[in-house]
């Protein structure tokens, strides 16, 4: 899943926020549902904040503001996917390491 | 005054960040690297090594972008920019410069670094060679030893021999040149234990500098045994490492791999491997993925990079699986990564010991030396 989110934001840092393409705002929409239904729900909130922004911006396009919120809502939800990718790296260790764990 | 600059330092890097995920990469100019170049001196001056660092990968990975080099990785471009916004935003952050309680985490994310000490006398053995290859910017050979006396006994020690990339060579090559004046090659300290002394040391690192002047002293002339017993600290079972890494501690700042410790495993056998290719991702290179047994059983992989000095390891882990041989000894780096423990191999002891990353290609000091060293070389 955080292969998903990761490859969705690395597609938007090399176009530009300011360059979306309908498409690719259709697939942040259904990754957004996809990651609320895993319970993922901090990732979910930013990618929510995030569609919320991309809104505002086609409709205020030279707003200086929304432009730097729609930056870091993206770099926020590149630090929790990192953050998210680590934890769940960690936890499969740990499950895999406990059953040979000597009781 | 030191902290009203590194201030003003953040918040220009936080908002030429936020600027290039607006923009997007398609749209970098030449104008951008100048800029982190700028920003690159400024972090130095207020010496923020950590920002320092992050900022001259980002922009080792721009220029490649820019030159469309093949090198060029989209994961390690946003690794790095990310890096750089969350230090940026912890440096603007308020009041953090100043709060005295935060100072031990200041350091940190300052990325002071820690003075090299001299160590006196060390006896030393190789035990694991490892191949380094950052395109455009570093390659050479870091060599693990283990110390055989001491206080520091059973320690592992690393010494990095590095060089900028020039021509197409091979980093095991830097093992054929003279390593101090009087002529002494890493390739003579292969197979023996060895004195060193006045060494500088940095113990975050565990890594010694020999210098050229004082070469390393062979104890004899013939092999001496392959020190298992001073290794026999690094076979860990399950349950040590459940516990290491319970211990822990995340930051936002982890990389996706992460080095956990030397290990040594016994009686291995290869049992299965298949090559993952990312698909999704750009630019992602192919890894050979190869199951192992072993007698602590918990699960193992060895993951190698499909790189052209990676030839030799595949080559050999594979004739090993196909012939079904059972090592009797691997000594490695334990890594984390995708989910999985995996262990890079540093070498193999079966009756003699082999590193394994090395292939039995010779090659001939002279002509290393002559495209490393003569100028006009391309």
């Amino acid at each position: 899943m955080f292969d998903i989110v990761k490859s969705r934001i690395n597609e938007i840092l090399l176009k530009g926020i300011g360059n979306i393409s309908a498409e690719s705002y259709s697939e942040i929409i259904n990754l957004r549902d996809r990651v609320y239904k895993m319970n993922l729900n901090l990732m979910g909130d930013l990618l929510e904040r995030f569609i919320k922004v991309l809104r505002q911006l086609s409709q205020e396009k030279h707003n200086e503001e929304i432009k730097s919120e729609a930056s870091i809502t993206a770099l926020k939800i590149i630090s929790t996917a990192r953050m998210f990718e680590t934890v769940m790296n960690i936890e499969i260790i740990k499950k895999n390491l406990h059953p040979g764990v000597d009781s | 005054m030191t902290s009203v600059i590194l201030k003003n330092v953040a918040k220009q890097i936080k908002i030429f960040i936020e600027n290039m995920v607006y923009n997007g990469l398609d749209l970098a100019t030449k104008e951008n690297i100048r800029q982190i170049e700028f920003f690159l001196q400024n972090s130095s001056q207020v010496e923020t090594y950590r920002l320092a660092i992050s900022l001259r990968y980002l922009n080792v990975e721009l220029k490649r972008f820019l030159q469309q080099n093949q090198a060029f990785s989209m994961d390690r471009y946003v690794f790095f920019l990310s890096n750089c916004w969350l230090l940026s935003r912890a440096f603007l952050s308020q009041d953090f410069v100043n709060k005295c309680e935060k100072q031990e985490l200041l350091q940190i994310l300052l990325g002071k670094i820690s003075q090299n000490k001299i160590l006196k006398s060390l006896k030393l053995r190789i035990v694991g060679i490892e191949k380094i290859f950052l395109e455009g910017s570093l390659f050479g050979i870091i060599l693990y030893l283990v110390s055989l006396k001491g206080k520091t006994r059973s320690s592992i020690f690393k010494w990095s021999i590095m060089q900028i990339p020039k021509g197409n060579i091979d980093p095991e090559t830097l093992l054929t040149l003279s390593i101090s004046e009087n002529k002494i090659k890493v390739l003579d300290l292969f197979y023996k234990d060895f004195y060193t002394s006045d060494l500088s040391f940095s113990e975050e690192e565990m890594l010694i500098e020999v210098f050229k002047k004082i070469p390393p002293c062979l104890i004899s002339t013939q092999n001496d045994p392959f020190p298992v017993k001073m290794l026999e600290k690094y076979h860990y079972r399950a349950i040590n490492l459940y516990n290491q890494i319970k211990k822990i501690e995340l930051t936002p700042f982890d990389l996706p791999t992460r080095f956990l410790s030397y290990l040594l495993i016994k009686n291995i056998k290869i049992i299965d491997f298949y090559k993952e290719v990312d698909e999704g991702r750009n630019n992602r290179i192919p890894v050979y993925v190869f199951k192992i047994s072993h007698d602590n059983n918990f699960p193992l992989f060895i993951r190698i990079q499909e790189k052209s000095f990676n030839q030799a390891i595949i080559a050999k882990l594979e004739s090993f699986r196909e012939k079904k041989v059972v090592l009797k000894i691997l000594f490695g780096k334990l890594i984390i990564e995708r989910g999985q423990l995996s262990i890079l191999p540093l070498s193999v002891y079966n009756d003699t010991e082999d590193f394994i990353c090395l292939s039995e290609k010779s090659s001939k000091p002279k002509e290393v030396s002559k495209v490393l060293y003569h100028k006009d070389q391309s």
